[in-house]
C-alpha cells in the first residue's frame, strides 16, 4: 500500500515538473494597486486567451485577500508588500474581483477584450509602467459606493 | 464587518469542523479514544500562530509563490495521508489491529494538524489584521462566536447524518472522507494553476449561476466536496482520478469491508 503510494507521488512529482515548464514562458505584466481598501485600477483590460501576469500592491496598512469566484483566484497581500498571480487565458467578458476582507470597498473588474482590441504589452512596455496610473490601456475608474 | 467576519470564519473553519467530524467518527469506530484530537489541536494552534509569524516572509520566496507552493505541497500531503488511513481502515481482529490503531491514530493526527494550521493561520492573518482597526475587537469576536456556532451545529448534524446513514450505506464516512480529501487536490490543482505550475486552459463550465460558490450551498460543497463553478480539464481529470484512486485503494485494502466488518471492543486503544 505504502508502496503503491510512493509510486503514485514519484508520478505526480515528475508530472507536476512536466507540466511546470509553461510557467517558463514570459507573461505580459498587469499591475494593480490597493490603496484606501480600494482597487485602482478598477478596470483592467486583458486580451482573450492569453495568461498574463497581475502584480497587486497593497499599500494599505492592513491585509487584504484578493478574491474572484470569477477567475477561480484567491491570495492573501500582507500590509505595504506585493503579490503575483497569474489569470487566464479567458474568453471576452467581464470577470468581477473583490477584496475579501473589505467586500463593500475593493472591487474591481478584469475586461476581456478581443485581441485586435487588445492593448500590445511588451516587456518593456510593463517596466516602463510599472504603475498602472499612466497606462492608456487600463482604465481608472471611481469607485462609487 | 460582523458579517464578513463570519463569512471567513465560515470559509476557514467549516472545512476543518467538517474533517474533525469525519475522522473523530471514524477513529471512534475503531475503538480509538479521541486523545488524539486534543492533541492535534493544541499542536495546531501552535503552528498556526508560528506560520502567522512567518506567512509574509514565506510569501515572498520563490518570485512571490512562496505561499502557494506550501499550501499546495500541504494539501497534497493530506491527500496521501487520507488514502493511508482508508487503507487501514478494516476493522478485523487481528493481530496488527493495535499497530493499526496507532498508524490511524497519528495519520489522523497529522491530518488534522496541518489542515487546522492552515485554515487557522488563514483567519489568523484576518483577526490580526483587523483587530486594532476602529475598535473592531468587539464586532470580530461576535462573529467568532456566531460562526463557531454555525459550524458546530453542522458538524452535530453531520454526525448523526453519518451515524443515521450507516444503516444503508456502511461506508458513508469513507465516501465522505474520499470526497472531501479529493477536494483538497482541488485546492491544491488551484493554488498551483495561479502561480503557472500548472497549465490553466478555458473553464470547463461555470455554474455560478447553478450554485454560486460564495453562496451558502456553494460554501457547504467546497467544504464537503471541492466543489468549484469554474473548473479547467486538468482538475477535472485531477479530482475523478483522486477519488477512484482513494476508491481503489479502500477496496483492495479491505476486499471483503462491506461483508465482514466487525465492529472491534469498545476498549481503550
Amino acid at each position: 500500500m505504502i508502496n503503491t503510494s510512493m509510486q503514485f507521488i514519484h508520478g505526480v512529482v515528475i508530472t507536476l515538473l512536466l507540466l511546470s515548464f509553461s510557467s517558463l514562458a514570459k507573461r505580459a505584466e498587469f499591475q494593480l494597486t490597493l490603496n484606501n481598501h480600494l482597487f485602482y485600477p478598477a478596470e483592467i483590460e486583458i486580451p482573450e486567451n492569453t495568461k498574463v501576469k497581475l502584480i497587486i500592491h497593497n499599500q494599505d496598512d492592513t491585509p487584504e485577500e484578493f478574491d474572484s469566484f470569477d477567475l477561480n483566484r484567491e491570495k492573501v497581500i500582507f500590509p505595504q508588500k506585493k503579490a503575483v498571480i497569474f489569470i487566464g487565458p479567458l474568453l471576452p467578458g467581464r470577470y468581477e474581483f473583490f477584496g475579501e476582507f473589505n467586500p463593500n470597498s475593493a472591487q474591481g473588474t478584469i475586461i476581456v477584450v478581443p485581441n485586435k482590441l487588445a492593448p500590445d504589452r511588451t516587456e518593456s512596455d510593463t517596466n516602463a509602467k510599472k504603475f498602472p496610473s499612466n497606462n492608456t490601456a487600463m482604465k481608472e475608474v471611481s469607485y462609487v459606493n | 464587518m460582523l458579517i464578513n467576519t463570519i463569512i471567513l470564519f465560515f470559509r476557514d473553519a467549516l472545512p476543518i469542523f467538517v474533517i474533525t467530524t469525519i475522522l473523530i467518527s471514524l477513529l471512534h469506530q475503531q475503538g480509538i479514544k479521541q486523545r488524539w484530537y486534543v492533541i492535534a489541536a493544541f499542536a495546531s494552534v501552535l503552528l498556526s500562530l508560528l506560520l502567522l509569524t512567518t506567512i509574509d516572509d514565506i510569501s515572498r520566496t520563490l518570485d512571490d509563490t512562496g505561499r502557494e507552493w506550501l499550501y499546495a505541497f500541504c494539501y497534497i500531503v493530506c491527500y496521501f495521508l487520507s488514502l493511508i488511513l482508508l487503507g487501514q481502515l478494516v476493522v478485523v481482529n487481528t493481530q496488527t489491529r493495535r499497530q493499526r490503531c496507532f498508524r490511524n491514530r497519528a495519520v489522523a493526527m497529522a491530518l488534522m494538524a496541518i489542515l487546522m494550521t492552515l485554515n487557522g493561520a488563514n483567519f489568523l492573518i484576518y483577526l490580526t489584521g483587523f483587530w486594532y482597526q476602529n475598535n473592531a475587537s468587539n464586532v470580530l469576536t461576535t462573529g467568532v462566536v456566531l460562526g463557531v456556532g454555525i459550524c458546530a451545529s453542522i458538524a452535530v448534524l453531520l454526525y448523526f447524518f453519518m451515524a443515521f446513514f450507516q444503516r444503508y450505506c456502511r461506508i458513508v464516512r469513507e465516501i465522505l472522507l474520499i470526497f472531501f480529501s479529493a477536494g483538497l487536490l482541488m485546492k491544491a490543482s488551484n493554488l498551483l494553476i495561479q502561480i503557472d505550475v500548472l497549465p490553466s486552459d478555458n473553464f470547463l463550465w461555470d455554474s455560478n449561476h447553478v450554485i454560486a460558490e460564495n453562496a451558502e450551498v456553494g460554501q457547504l460543497l467546497t467544504a464537503f466536496f471541492g466543489y468549484d463553478a469554474t473548473p479547467t480539464m486538468l482538475q477535472l481529470w485531477l479530482y475523478l482520478s483522486a477519488i477512484m484512486l482513494a476508491f481503489f485503494v479502500l477496496f483492495r485494502a479491505n476486499p471483503t469491508k462491506l461483508n465482514q466488518r466487525k465492529t472491534v471492543s469498545k476498549e481503550a486503544v
